[in-house]
Order: structure tokens, then C-alpha cells, then sequence
């Protein structure tokens, strides 16, 4: 049983703690949307060079369904955490 | 702040017009030719610093390198196990029982063969070794903090006790319990801790310059993927009947969505890997920079001694002092970094285990 004094402590300063909290679940969404994108634009580029493309295709498609994965991810993270 | 800084754009100055002297006395020919010679390499210098080895290196004096040798363990078909010391090889000098540490090409800093085949390599490197000794410290620490609260848990706090207890507080109130709930929380306590103080010691760890510190081991992409994939499991085997049907069903979406082309569950299952995967790049990002900023400050010292000695002695002010701010920075990024996976591990596992709303 953990001792209950320096509980009440930390209670004490719950606004400091939910500001922590709210900065590390909003940059890990922005992280997200950099990866996920990252990903996608790295992916399309490798896939036209294996397939030597003429036109860039892949880099283009990839794009646009990273960004657009990105932001559905985003929006239900945001709805998911406003729930909480 | 402005008279610091204001100091150290005197110092740069001054350490500018002290070249522009030197250089004037400076003879062509032999000197620049020494200098191109050795030239310093800023790039190999910082990844040969993050990146693993097989001995652990104390420092350079001269040309003779003080490094702890670590075991080599290899196997390969035709030459079966091999155990012996990574001093064998002298730094790459020398080759051991056919076996050679790569200098460059493909392989560098990798052992092969007389042919350049890879052995499978199970070595003691300089990140298992401080993985294995971050292990025993946390095991050491923890078991003897737990000791006196088996004996008399009212007992209030002592020692390392009251600067650990109200970390092991702040995690069950503060991360746990605001995201997966009250009900199901005490399940996920043990790896939400463990991973927590995993990531934090190794992350101080990093930042202490010499063995048993110095290991880039949360910096390391294999490690993450590693906490990663844990983080993972869980989260898909307490996976309850609300979140896959979140996943394969997802609820308040049109029909045509998911049947016949199954779009919505695709792109929910794309999710289930993404979310970890954010987690490994996060922290092997975030470490490894903190890292080559400190290898960067230090390694403009060496690039601005290649033009002039007066020159490196001004710069050097300025990159040690800020050298010292961005450790203390790395520091609560430490924190920070070891805080945001185990509060997003605990946020997945709180979607996984959530109730219908």
C-alpha cells in the first residue's frame, strides 16, 4: 500500500498535471500526422524507383492517402481524447 | 540572458580577429598539407558515437584507444561457435580466428569472414552490455525500495523510497488511472512502470559521457521497436469485443464503406500498426537528436581548430556553455520522452479496453 500524505501532494496541482498531459497527447498527434505522411511520401518514392516509372504515380498517390489517413487519424485521436 | 549573450558574441569576435592574425603567420605548403591529413570527418565522428560497437570506448589520447574490450560471441555453419574478446582485433587492425571487424565498405563496423559473409553475431555490444547493466541497477534499486514496504507497508517513505514513491504515484493517478479507468487499470500497472523506469534510467544513462554510461541505447531504433512491439501485444491481446469491432465494424459508418471493398477496415488496421509504430520513431528520434546536438557543439571545436588553434579556444567557450544548457535540456527530455510512451502505451490500452459508450 503505497503511503497516502504524498498522494494528497500531488493532488494538490491536478492543473499542471492535465497541461502535461493535454502536451503529450497533442504533440503525439502531430508526430502522427508527420510519420504517417513521412511514411507514405518515403513508401511512393521506393515503390516508382523499383518500378521505374516515368511518372512519379506512386509518390503522388501515396501522398495523398497518407495525408488524408493522417488527418482521419487525427480526428478520431481528438474525439477519443475529448471523450476521455 | 542578453549580457550572456553579448559575451559570447565578443568572445567569437575576438577569437575571429585572433585568426585573421595567426593566418598572416601561417606558412603555406607543409602546414596546409598536415592539416588536410587529418582532416576531421564530423558525420563519421557522430554516428560512430551513437550508433553500437563492440568495445566500449574511454577516450583517445594520441593515437592510443582507451576502450573496454566486450565479448564477441559468434556462430556461423562452417566454423561453429566462437567466443573471445573484442580486444582481439585491435580496433580493426587485426583479424581473430578468420573472423574481421569491416572498417569500411558495406559491412562497416560489422564482423565477417575471410569470404564477407556475416556470421550470426549474438555479442556483448556496447548496448547490450549497458542494457544488461541499466537491468541489474533498476532490479538492485527496486527490490531493495520494496523490501521495507513488504515488512511494514504504513511505514511512510525513506531514502530512495521518497524520491521513487511519489513517481510510482504520479504514474498510478496521473497516466493510469485518467486513461483506462479505475476498474482496469492495476493489469496494466507492472508494464506501465516497468517501461517508464526502463526508459528513464537508460535515458540518463545516455547522457552520462563515461562506461557504464555513454550507450545511445533508447537511441537505438532495434530497442524501441522492441518497447514498441510490447505495447503492441498487449494492446491486441486485451483487445476487448468493443475495439475490433471498432476495427472490422466500425460503428455510425455507411454499408458501402466496408462491403465489398473494405475500406473503413483497412484503414483501421493500418491504425492498429501505425500507433506503435509513432512510438518507436518518437523515441529514437527524440534521443538521438538530443545525442548529435551534444556531438554537434562538441564537434564544432574540432572543425574550427582545422582553420585556426586561436579560433577553436573562442568556440569552445561558446560550445561547452551551450553543451551544458542542452544536457540539462536532455535531461527533462529524459523525462519527458520515458512520461509520453508509457502515457500513450496507457492511452492505447485504455481504446483497447473501453467499454461501450
Amino acid at each position: 500500500m503505497l503511503h497516502q500524505p504524498i498522494k494528497m501532494k500531488l493532488k494538490n496541482q491536478p492543473k499542471d498535471l492535465k497541461s502535461l498531459n493535454d502536451a503529450a497527447r497533442y504533440s503525439s498527434m502531430a508526430f502522427q500526422m508527420v510519420i504517417i505522411i513521412g511514411l507514405g511520401v518515403f513508401g511512393g518514392i521506393k515503390l516508382d524507383d523499383w518500378l521505374h516509372m516515368n511518372f512519379p504515380v506512386f509518390t503522388v498517390l501515396l501522398s495523398v492517402i497518407a495525408v488524408v489517413l493522417a488527418i482521419y487519424y487525427f480526428i478520431k485521436d481528438f474525439t477519443f481524447m475529448n471523450r476521455k | 540572458m542578453m549580457r550572456f549573450f553579448l559575451c559570447c558574441m565578443t568572445l567569437l569576435f575576438m577569437s575571429v580577429l585572433f585568426l585573421k592574425a595567426e593566418e598572416k603567420h601561417t606558412p603555406s605548403g607543409e602546414a596546409t598539407h598536415q592539416i588536410e591529413k587529418k582532416k576531421f570527418e564530423p558525420g563519421s565522428f557522430m554516428f560512430d558515437h551513437i550508433g553500437d560497437a563492440y568495445e566500449w570506448h574511454i577516450m583517445t589520447v594520441g593515437h592510443k584507444h582507451i576502450s573496454i574490450p566486450l565479448p564477441v560471441i559468434l556462430y556461423s555453419k562452417t566454423k561453429g561457435l566462437s567466443i573471445f574478446m573484442s580486444g582481439r582485433f585491435h580496433h580493426g587492425h587485426n583479424s581473430y580466428k578468420g573472423y574481421k571487424l569491416e572498417m569500411s565498405g558495406e559491412n562497416k563496423g560489422k564482423i565477417t569472414d575471410e569470404e564477407g559473409n556475416l556470421p550470426l553475431d549474438l555479442s556483448i555490444t556496447k548496448n547490450v552490455a549497458s542494457l544488461l547493466f541499466s537491468i541489474g541497477l533498476i532490479l538492485w534499486i527496486f527490490l531493495a525500495m520494496a523490501k521495507p514496504y513488504k515488512r511494514n507497508a504504513l511505514k511512510p517513505p525513506r531514502g530512495i523510497q521518497s524520491f521513487l514513491e511519489p513517481i510510482v504515484v504520479f504514474i498510478r493517478d496521473e497516466v493510469a488511472i485518467p486513461s483506462i479507468g479505475k476498474k482496469k487499470y492495476e493489469v496494466f500497472m507492472p508494464y506501465l512502470l516497468t517501461v517508464f523506469f526502463f526508459i528513464l534510467f537508460n535515458n540518463v544513462l545516455g547522457l552520462i559521457p563515461v562506461p557504464p554510461g555513454g550507450a545511445n541505447l533508447t537511441g537505438n531504433i532495434s530497442v524501441t521497436f522492441v518497447l514498441a512491439l510490447f505495447t503492441f501485444i498487449i494492446t491486441t491481446i486485451r483487445g476487448n469485443r468493443n475495439y475490433w469491432k471498432h476495427i472490422f465494424n466500425t460503428p455510425g459508418v455507411p454499408v458501402w464503406l466496408k462491403i465489398p471493398v473494405p475500406l473503413m477496415p483497412l484503414v483501421e488496421t493500418i491504425g492498429i500498426f501505425t500507433k506503435p509504430f509513432v512510438l518507436m520513431v518518437r523515441l529514437f528520434a527524440n534521443i538521438t537528436a538530443g545525442h548529435i546536438i551534444a556531438l554537434g557543439f562538441l564537434s564544432l571545436i574540432y572543425i574550427f581548430a582545422e582553420m585556426s588553434t586561436g579560433l577553436a579556444y573562442g568556440v569552445s567557450i561558446v560550445s561547452i556553455v551551450f553543451l551544458i544548457f542542452m544536457t540539462f535540456l536532455e535531461l527533462l527530455v529524459a523525462f519527458i520522452q520515458a512520461f509520453v510512451f508509457t502515457f500513450l502505451s496507457a492511452l492505447y490500452f485504455g481504446m483497447a479496453t473501453e467499454e461501450h459508450h
